[in-house]
């Protein structure tokens, strides 16, 4: 049954799916795309996606980016098209090492976005599940308080410190080894 | 337009990360050393105890090489910070900064090699987290020696070790507030540490019961009807000993037949140890070694009530010889005459050492 190139058919023949944003924009993209999220490719295996899928949750602003990750990441896993999972780290590495470049070189573009936005990314790839998106944003977040102290995370994030001296006091004392 | 100008404004003010829901916070700190993210705890409330719960990948072995040492100082270190895999793990041959594990059933032969050989390069912290259960699910006895233990070691018990029976705990650090099980019936606490207000019991079966050193108040939930064999309670501190402000809160011991008070200090007007002559009915042989009475002042309406303790039938004293036990006297004013005279009469000609046995 599974001869070569069916894969492709198959993609070509997906239906397309309409995302809305918070604010009423309509996006219209392939189901490869749209199912790099988790959260909408369940929509769709329960047949939920008639007349759109509104996502509350996610300005049309954010979701033009998201849909851009997507797109392009949509590609690197066209060739595991028809398999249930989204593309493994296995199947990632057999992927064109130029295009692998490539990727990496766009998310790294796609990366250089003021904090809001990066945020905004953050909690529009957890609504949505898309592990790729959460991880590449959650690492830019991880790389910037690298090497920090409590106090230039704090400036870093405006996080207001609400613990008391003494309270503070016992925290570094009970974990006195990984602030030597 | 509006939107992201409104939350680029709002960024400015408002702490974002923080906001964040806690999976995606942990998602950020697993992609931190262990020791940094255990350094976010000391930011603001919200991060305190996040890094408790950074995920790590199932069956691996997570080390970190917070402070690798140059060779022989001790001042000198923080060399590399990485997460290193299990080869690495298994490859050095320098101090730990930390190592943590997290394992599931099926591999556990195979990662305890990995730990002897951290544990063998006296890492500054060992965290070790069996999941999966089915070690843990038949544990009847456990004892653990010179470890530290979390808040989470209450899940643990709860959880994780449904028939407990028997758990020691010797000379370790505890910072969990509460023992809950079903199934634990002895319970020995010795010379641990404690980093916590008052430690809760809920363990109606329990047995045997002895904490030695000094311990928190310890207070419980249930009554222990079935502490028969005995209870010894040494060196606890302060008058807080066993919950007694609560109405009620001091738990009924049915069945015990023997307590041992040890060093303890029995409150003011021995109003510990009149709860508990009054809470244990079936107590035989009771045991007061150089206890401190602390004077109180005033008169007391627990005075001129019966103690339930028809049954006592062994009472040993010892005590300092300088101390005041005018209190101890008054205390024990009521227990059965045909024991307690002989006691009072020893009291009173200042013999430090007494045994009765009727």
């Amino acid at each position: 049954m599974a001869s070569a190139g069916s894969g492709d058919e198959k993609a070509a023949a997906a239906a397309m799916i309409t995302l809305i944003s918070s604010d009423n924009e309509k996006f219209e993209v392939t189901e490869a795309t749209a199912t790099l999220s988790q959260t909408i490719r369940h929509m769709i295996e329960d047949g939920c996606t008639d007349g759109g899928v509104p996502l509350p949750n996610v300005t049309s602003k954010i979701l033009a980016r998201v849909i851009e990750y997507c797109k392009k990441h949509a590609t690197a896993a066209a060739g595991e098209e028809g398999s249930s999972s989204s593309f493994s780290d296995a199947a990632f590495l057999e992927v064109d090492r130029a295009f692998l470049e490539e990727l990496e070189e766009f998310d790294d573009a796609f990366l250089e976005v003021d904090r809001a936005t990066l945020f905004d990314l953050i909690l529009a790839a957890n609504y949505l599940d898309i592990k790729g998106l959460l991880n590449l944003t959650c690492q830019k977040v991880a790389d910037s308080v690298k090497g920090k102290t409590p106090e230039q995370i704090r400036e870093m994030y405006n996080i207001v410190n609400d613990l008391t001296p003494e309270e503070e006091a016992e925290i570094r004392r009970e974990t006195q080894w990984a602030f030597e | 337009m509006e939107p992201a100008a409104a939350s680029r404004h709002r960024a400015a003010a408002v702490d974002r990360l923080s906001d964040l829901p806690d999976i995606v916070l942990l998602e950020i700190l697993s992609r931190l050393t262990f020791r940094q993210a255990v350094r976010t705890g000391a930011l603001s409330r919200r991060w305190r105890s996040l890094w408790h719960d950074v995920p790590y990948p199932p069956s691996c072995i997570g080390i970190d090489d917070g402070s690798l040492f140059v060779s022989g100082g001790d001042t000198d270190h923080a060399v590399t910070e990485e997460r290193c895999d299990d080869r690495r793990a298994e490859d050095e041959s320098l101090p730990l900064g930390a190592f943590r594990a997290r394992i599931s059933d099926h591999n556990f032969e195979m990662a305890y090699g990995s730990i002897c050989r951290a544990l063998a390069r006296r890492p500054m912290a060992f965290s070790f987290a069996l999941y999966g259960g089915a070690c843990t699910r038949h544990l009847r006895a456990l004892q653990l020696h010179g470890v530290s233990l979390d808040r989470r070691f209450a899940g643990v018990i709860a959880d994780e070790l449904p028939v407990l029976e028997d758990l020691q705990l010797g000379e370790c650090t505890c910072s969990f507030a509460r023992i809950a099980s079903t199934s634990l019936q002895n319970l020995a606490i010795d010379d641990c540490d404690y980093k916590v207000e008052v430690l809760v019991l809920a363990a109606p079966r329990i047995a045997f019961l002895r904490v030695h050193g000094a311990a928190p108040p310890v207070a419980s939930e249930s009554a222990m009807p079935s502490l028969v064999a005995a209870l010894t309670l040494l060196g606890l501190g302060t008058t807080g000993l066993l919950d007694d402000e609560k109405p009620r809160g001091f738990p009924v011991f049915r069945d015990l037949s023997a307590l041992v008070l040890d060093e303890c200090d029995v409150g003011v007007r021995c109003q510990v140890l009149r709860r508990f002559l009054r809470n244990c009915p079936g107590l035989e042989t009771l045991a007061l070694r150089y206890c401190s009475f602390t004077g109180g002042s005033g008169s007391s309406d627990d005075r001129k009530r019966r103690y339930a303790c028809k049954k006592l039938k062994s009472v040993e004293l010892e005590y300092h010889y300088h101390q005041d036990v005018s209190e101890l006297d008054d205390a024990l004013e009521e227990i059965p005459r045909k024991v307690v005279h002989p006691i009072k009469s020893s009291v009173h000609d200042g013999i430090r050492t007494v045994r009765i046995t009727s």
